[in-house]
């Protein structure tokens, strides 16, 4: 299992002209979250 | 790190137990997956993605869409009731040749092999919708990221990326935390499996 920094997430779709419209908190486990970005261009 | 690690294991899994990998149901393992459950699994997760968007009014055409991570193709073959036409991609050879095994719709759905840091093999603004779930987690930091900005490059000016990441602490390339993320995941994590007995 690998992990990101939401802070990097939201840096890169920045970078990358986007722009996140909704965040949905997907965890089940307890050893860590678990995010779904849904992203657009900016 | 790279994606040479996630290859060898995703390679050896497509031979092996491609659906056990894909979805881990330990009652499941050693191919005792039942294709009929498997793709339902993905029509039911692609069913609460839709009403998701719907009840968030986040709309885009319904033309091109991409399956990141496609595995066997459990979303894949769910998407496909929803759009013109859907790739599944994914870093396996092996996945691939599973997923063509139960195409249930070639002429809307064609699965490639990707197993570079990038997405160069689709062209800019390619798709209106990009869905990816349970498939970052296993990428590598650096590698996951620049997948991400490339979800926007070969997205439409009206299309939605839809995709899951686990979340941990920050760990910036070049940092001493990057190194020991390193030595923990590549090194100490493949020893420790090979002394349980599992893939590396």
């Amino acid at each position: 299992m690998h992990f990101v920094a939401r802070s990097q997430v939201e840096e890169v779709v920045a970078a990358a002209g986007g722009r996140i419209v909704d965040v949905v908190d997907m965890s089940r486990l307890q050893d860590g979250g678990s995010l779904r970005f849904a992203v657009r261009r900016a | 790190m790279g994606l040479e690690h996630v290859k060898q294991v995703f390679e050896q899994y497509g031979k092996s137990d491609p659906m056990y990998a894909v979805l881990t149901d330990h009652a499941r393992r050693g191919g005792k997956w039942d294709p009929a459950d498997f793709f339902a699994h993905g029509r039911e997760e692609i069913t609460r993605v839709t009403q998701y968007l719907h009840d968030n009014q986040l709309t885009f055409p319904a033309d091109q869409a991409l399956d990141f991570g496609c595995g066997v193709g459990r979303l894949t073959q769910a998407l496909y009731a929803h759009f013109s036409h859907v790739t599944g991609v994914d870093i396996s050879s092996t996945m691939v040749a599973a997923a063509q095994q139960h195409n249930a719709a070639p002429d809307k759905v064609n699965y490639v092999m990707n197993d570079q840091p990038h997405l160069q093999l689709f062209a800019d603004r390619s798709f209106d919708f990009v869905y990816s779930n349970i498939t970052l987690q296993h990428v590598p930091p650096a590698p996951a990221l620049r997948y991400i900005g490339e979800f926007l490059r070969i997205l439409r000016p009206d299309g939605l990326a839809l995709f899951q990441v686990r979340i941990g602490p920050r760990i910036d390339e070049g940092s001493l935390s990057a190194w020991w993320y390193r030595v923990r995941r590549e090194h100490l994590r493949r020893v420790w499996q090979r002394l349980r007995g599992r893939i590396p």
